[in-house]
């Protein structure tokens, strides 16, 4: 049995940007992701097409996107391919705008209620040449482990499992809900040939035999979600050896580099040099062929004689906008909350005057060992409530790497080296 | 520490400076012009206390240009007594060394362990106070340097913390303040975010809507769709009364003759009107009989003409090139009769002349002379023969005269005759000769010219005779040698001439005495005999030709049998007559052949033609013989009728099918609307009704076009519109901005509040202790006018006040207080930074540059009297190039360094 597995393809996410373009062509992505993995599923002869929840957001599920859905349903089931799709956390199937409520054609089982489904997968001639069991969120905060309720295979056939969940300790789902959570020995001891999960959007496999794989978000929807994405394709012919390929789809990528090592970059035009020569180091490393748009996050950390200009917004914005023409990307942020003057701030740190004892106590600060006076939560715009222990790690994180700077104010320092 | 000793070897422009061995006081007084060196001295103890900074030649202002390396040495008496020797010296790295209590120590380029409590940066600013600190004390300056003197313990590169905090301040507060007051950038993203809650709400409602038009325009289609089939189905049924009907009659129609034709085997090849054709082609087959009949009469006179050429005509024909040959020769030889004729004459008229000639030098006729003999005579040599002939006969007459002269003759002259004779001689030998000249005629000209000398020799001859004569002389006696040689020569002469001439019977006259006429004659003989000899050979030439025309024309004559003449002209008149005709017979029996081949083609197709025709008359007649029992007119009219028939069901159907291309389709449809059993009787009343409903549908179909196409641009134009999904990836970007603004506001306002709480506790803790001094110091550079500075740290920055006995209050330490009021307070706070930078640890010397040169003279002792003081617990150098200065300051126990020009 050969089939498709994508999950979290969050169709009709917004997505944060520069600009109404670049936000148009993102979410256009994500309808191209999904377009490019049913072309898959009918170039490589797929049986069957598995989403393992999270298609769209329920919340935001647009007519277009509507339309779109069952436009590609029509396309696999005229390749007689069938569609099993397990609701998520954010297309629960209890809503009456959800999934359940489209008018899918006849290859496409959605499975929504959080009861187990059992769905044979027909040849070309009609003969079942495997079973998908799939349960899909009924609501938006599963607290329930529905891979519990999925009965244990029987049969000659291939069986796979299909769940949207959040498998404990996995990497990456400090980053998600806790919503439908499961336990990798259980997955594995359930006698499935293989578990099509989602949710967690790093894509992974947590156990080879059997295979416990999340699919990973197809389109990357942040600077968190960096790297290829895509579906994998599945055979399942040799159940002893299945054949386990991802391939990447998405056309849109999220990067990020970062750069240091500016302390000689005292003009616009070093600066460019150096994040150019870094992002063709990082080109040559991935060897991405052509065809692939990047969103990309340039970070610029350490020294650099343009500290005070890469913290002035509208300089930045200049910076970005060079930066984006010169590498060619479909977009590019420049951050740079870690940059500091060439200053040499050890030199200072024994100085007995208030610059001394401004590095002291900031120092004494970070540790934990001192408080900023004067400091309430209704001080600052980043704080909400009265958590002392929150307001302290806020504070705290906020003098990071901040020495520099202060010794470049105290010392009068636009830029160059003191 | 004191420094005891200082030994520069290079270092900038110093160069082997020594203060000797004598350990340096605590005061000493380094003095020299401008740009001797002070500053430099400065930085080299400066140098050997931290280190060279920077640390490379290249970098180091003070590495000697001429490439020596930068080096010296310092002797140091620690506060607690111990001494250091120090040595430093910047090769291409910095190197070196110390020396404690004995021990040496590799310093590489590290800071002396007892200076390291004061920071290098530090030691250069705040341990050296120079003139240009204090002048310059203005206002604005001084309330800079208020807040760097405290704050900064004096350091002059920090910028006063409070404006520092001020300014983190104020870009937090651009960002965002707890307040509503002023711009608050973070303030109108949140607000931009909220407008977004109606954008969004306004996307919903699009999508909504968007959903309803496209419901509604499915509904639409469908119902037009369904429309459209309705009126469909009602102009079916108005259009099968309307057009079906007649189809199907017509059709009908075809069918019934079709039923009158019959069978269609029956009439194939069959002519619309078969009595009709069967006439035709009986009248055919008569007519192409008649035909041959008239192509058999036409042949009758071709064959009489190819018949009159017979054999005759067929022999003239073969031998026409002999013919024309003979007729060709035939008239070149009435040529030749009458070149014979001309001939002949010719001929007579020469023998004529031969006579003539012959007989003026020749001894016969000329016929008996042998021809070739004659011929055969040299021309040239004759007269040459002649000429000597006749030279040698005027020689011998000649002498022969003077003989008959000198023989005393003397009355003999020469005989008038000679005289005579010679004359003659000269006129016609003059006469030949031009006569010879103008005709060119050689032998001619050789007679003349002997004849003229034979006649000048005798004219000669005879007037030397006379004058013999007249010298007297004889005519007899005997013969001189001379004259007989003479008369000898002139017989050899002759004799030769006759032996030229040979066997030719020459007049005697001229055999004896040979003359030019002989040559002439015999030169004119030789012409006429080979002009004869020519004319005979033409003769037999023109009489060969002529016999051989003649010859011909008989054999000709006798070839064709022909009954002429015998003579060649008749002949060749018969001939060139009968031949014309036998071209002409010829010519005719071809044209008559062809005449004949072509009328036998002619013939032969008739008679195919007619055999067709027979066969399709016959067949024609059995058929309508067959059609008509026996009775071919009754056959005729029968397969007539059946004929139209057909042929009226044949026209039918293609005005049919031109008129319904869809025919087959027509003919299903009434074939399933008779299977229905579909009434074909028209019914007004049914169609009215159809046709109205028929309208009613158009208009709603009409209707429905126009809906549908103003929903499909309703929702083309929704779906341009914005969705909920790019106005909430506005507001997630507005809300990373916002949060990326607020992490930065947030940080920037914290830093502002750690700057402002490290300057209180900097203040709090270094202040007191510091301004305590620092009113010591004031009280005694004022002589205790003013005793104490005090601080008020409200409002944004320190001011400070003085104090003294005899002020009612406190006074800003701010202009208008005086400048040298300013300068002796700032002086005495930087002493103050001094002692409190190093209190408990080891004291470094301090650097006064040139700090009392404005100080009028009291001022100035008590700044003097206070260095000295200080210098007792801390050395102190005082830079001056002022001697005077130099010299209070040794007369309070300083030493003088002094320092020149390099």
């Amino acid at each position: 049995m050969r089939f498709v597995h994508v999950a979290d393809v969050h169709l009709d996410t917004s997505f944060a940007g520069r600009s109404e373009s670049v936000r148009r062509r993102l979410r256009e992505a994500s309808r191209e992701a999904f377009r490019r993995a049913v072309d898959l599923a009918i170039r490589e002869d797929a049986r069957a097409f598995l989403v393992a929840g999270d298609l769209f957001d329920g919340e935001r599920l647009s007519f277009q996107t509507e339309r779109f859905l069952l436009e590609q349903a029509h396309r696999l089931r005229e390749h007689g391919i069938t569609l099993v799709y397990a609701t998520g956390n954010h297309d629960p199937g209890a809503p009456e705008r959800g999934p359940r409520a489209l008018a899918w054609p006849g290859n496409v089982h959605v499975v929504g209620d959080g009861t187990p489904r059992r769905i044979a997968i027909p040849d070309r001639d009609g003969r079942p040449v495997g079973f998908v069991t799939a349960v899909g969120h009924a609501t938006s905060r599963e607290p329930e482990d529905l891979s519990r309720r999925m009965p244990r295979p029987v049969g000659e056939l291939p069986e796979v499992g299909l769940l949207h969940t959040q498998v404990h300790a996995s990497p990456g789902a400090d980053a998600h809900h806790a919503y439908a959570p499961s336990e990798l020995g259980w997955l594995v001891r359930a006698g499935y040939d293989y578990w099509a999960l989602g949710h967690v959007h790093l894509r992974q496999m947590l156990a080879e035999d059997p295979p416990v794989v999340y699919a990973g978000s197809l389109q990357g929807h942040t600077h968190a979600e960096t790297g290829a994405r895509g579906a994998y394709l599945v055979d399942l012919s040799d159940r002893g050896a299945p054949a386990i390929s991802f391939r990447a789809l998405a056309p849109i990528r999220w990067e990020t580099v970062r750069v240091d090592g500016l302390q000689d970059a005292d003009s616009l035009d070093r600066l460019e040099r150096r994040v150019g020569a870094a992002w063709e180091a990082f080109r040559t490393r991935e060897a991405v062929g052509p065809g692939t748009e990047w969103v990309l996050r340039v970070v610029l950390e350490g020294a650099t004689p343009l500290w005070r200009e890469l913290r002035r917004e509208a300089d930045l914005d200049v910076v970005a906008r060079e930066l984006k023409e010169i590498t060619g990307v479909l977009d590019l942020t420049v951050v740079a909350d870690r940059v500091h003057p060439v200053v040499s701030v050890e030199e200072h740190r024994a100085r007995p005057d208030v610059l001394g004892e401004v590095l002291r106590l900031a120092a004494a600060v970070r540790r934990g060992e001192e408080r900023v006076p004067g400091v309430d939560p209704g001080d600052l715009a980043g704080v909400a409530g009265d958590d002392a222990q929150a307001l302290e790690r806020y504070v705290q994180d906020l003098l990071r790497d901040v020495d520099g700077e202060l010794a470049a104010r105290l010392l009068g320092v636009e830029g160059g080296t003191r | 520490m004191r420094i005891e000793s200082i030994r520069v070897e290079r270092f900038g422009r110093l160069r082997s400076l020594d203060t000797g061995p004598s350990p340096l006081p605590g005061l000493v007084v380094v003095m020299g012009p401008n740009e001797a060196g002070k500053s430099t001295l400065f930085q080299f103890l400066t140098t050997l206390l931290y280190g060279f900074h920077p640390a490379s030649r290249e970098g180091n202002p003070y590495a000697p240009w001429d490439g020596e390396d930068a080096s010296g040495k310092l002797s140091l008496r620690l506060d607690a007594g111990g001494c250091v020797e120090v040595e430093r010296r910047l090769l291409s790295s910095p190197t070196g060394r110390m020396a404690v209590d004995g021990g040496v120590e590799d310093l590489r380029n590290r800071p002396l362990p007892w200076a390291e409590h004061v920071p290098r940066a530090v030691f250069r600013q705040v341990f050296a106070v120079t003139l240009a600190e204090l002048t310059g004390l203005d206002e604005e300056t001084w309330a800079r340097v208020q807040d760097r003197i405290v704050g900064s313990m004096g350091s002059t590169d920090l910028i006063p913390a409070r404006h520092v905090a001020a300014g983190l301040e104020q870009e937090s507060g651009e960002l965002w303040r707890p307040t509503r007051r002023g711009n608050q950038r973070i303030r109108d993203l949140r607000e931009a975010i909220l407008a977004l809650r109606s954008r969004r709400r306004e996307a919903l409602d699009r999508d909504a809507l968007l959903r309803s038009l496209v419901e509604e325009l499915d509904a639409a289609r469908t119902r037009l769709q369904e429309a459209r089939i309705q009126r469909h189905q009602e102009h079916a049924a108005v259009e099968r009364v309307q057009s079906l009907l007649p189809v199907r009659a017509q059709l009908r129609r075809i069918a019934t003759l079709r039923e009158i034709a019959g069978p269609e085997e029956e009439l194939t090849h069959l002519p619309a009107d078969p009595a009709a054709a069967l006439d035709e082609a009986t009248a055919r087959v008569r007519g192409l009989e008649e035909e041959l009949r008239s192509l058999g009469d036409e042949t009758r006179e071709p064959r009489e003409v190819a018949a009159a050429f017979g054999r005759v005509e067929a022999g003239l024909l073969e031998h026409a090139e002999e013919i024309r040959d003979f007729l060709t020769r035939f008239a070149s030889a009435g040529a030749d009769r009458a070149r014979l004729r001309t001939v002949d004459e010719e001929t007579q008229g020469i023998e004529r002349r031969l006579e003539s000639v012959s007989g003026e030098i020749l001894d016969a006729p000329w016929a008996d002379v042998e021809t070739d003999a004659l011929l055969r005579i040299s021309l040239s040599e004759l007269m040459e023969r002649i000429s000597r002939y006749q030279t040698a006969r005027d020689e011998r007459r000649v002498l022969e005269a003077a003989l008959r002269h000198e023989a005393g003759n003397a009355a003999d002259a020469a005989p008038p005759a000679t005289l005579a004779g010679g004359l003659a001689a000269l006129l016609s030998g003059g006469a030949l000769l031009t006569f010879g000249l103008l005709r060119r005629e050689i032998p001619v000209t050789a007679v003349g010219s002997a004849a003229a000398a034979a006649g000048v020799v005798l004219v000669g001859v005879w007037v030397r005779s006379r004058r013999a004569r007249r010298r007297g002389g004889g005519a007899d006696g005997p013969v001189p040698d001379n004259v007989r040689s003479a008369r000898d020569v002139e017989d050899v002469s002759r004799v030769r001439v006759l032996e030229l001439l040979g066997e030719i019977p020459v007049l005697p006259t001229l055999a004896a005495e040979p003359t030019a006429m002989l040559s002439t004659g015999v030169e004119r003989l030789q012409e006429l005999l080979r002009d004869l000899a020519s004319r005979r050979r033409e003769r037999a030439e023109l009489e060969a030709r002529v016999g051989e025309a003649d010859a011909t024309a008989r054999a000709l004559a006798e070839l064709l049998d022909l009954q002429a003449a015998s003579d060649a002209g008749t002949v060749a008149h018969v001939l060139d007559q009968e031949l014309r005709r036998a071209e002409r017979l010829g010519e005719a029996a071809r044209a008559a052949g062809r005449e004949l081949r072509r009328l036998e083609r002619e013939r032969a197709r008739v008679d195919e033609d007619l055999a067709g025709a027979w066969e399709a008359r016959d067949v024609l007649h059995r058929r309508l013989e067959e059609a008509g029992g026996g009775d071919v007119e009754r056959g005729g009219r029968e397969l007539r009728s059946r004929i139209e028939a057909r042929d009226r069901a044949r026209q039918l159907q293609d005005e049919m099918e031109r008129a319904h291309p869809d025919l087959d389709e027509i003919r299903s449809r009434i074939a399933a609307a008779e299977a229905d059993g579909e009434s074909w009787t028209v019914d007004d009343n049914d169609v009215a009704r159809r046709r109205a409903r028929y309208e009613e549908l158009a208009e709603e179909a009409e209707e429905l076009a126009r809906r549908v196409e103003a929903l499909d641009k309703d929702i083309a134009h929704l779906r341009e519109m914005e969705t909920v999904d790019a106005v909430d990836g506005e507001a997630a970007s507005l809300g990373e901005e916002e949060a990326a603004l607020v992490r930065r506001r947030d940080r920037l306002w914290v830093l502002g509040q750690l700057v402002r709480e490290a300057d209180r506790r900097f203040r709090e803790e270094h202040q007191p202790d510091l301004i305590r001094r620092a009113g010591g110091y004031l009280g005694r550079l004022t002589g205790r006018r003013y005793d104490r500075i005090v601080a008020d740290e409200a409002g944004e920055g320190d001011v400070f006040y003085i104090l003294g006995p005899d002020l009612p209050g406190p006074v800003a330490l701010r202009p208008p207080v005086s400048t040298g009021t300013l300068e002796q307070a700032y002086l005495a706070l930087r002493l103050a930074i001094v002692d409190h930078l190093d209190q408990g640890l080891e004291r470094l010397p301090l650097f006064v540059d040139e700090v009392f040169v404005n100080w009028d003279g009291r001022r100035r002792t008590r700044g003097l009297d206070l260095l000295a003081e200080i210098a007792q617990a801390r050395q102190l150098f005082v830079f001056t190039c002022h001697p005077d200065v130099a010299e209070e300051l040794e007369a309070r126990g300083a030493a003088v360094v002094p320092l020149s020009w390099p």
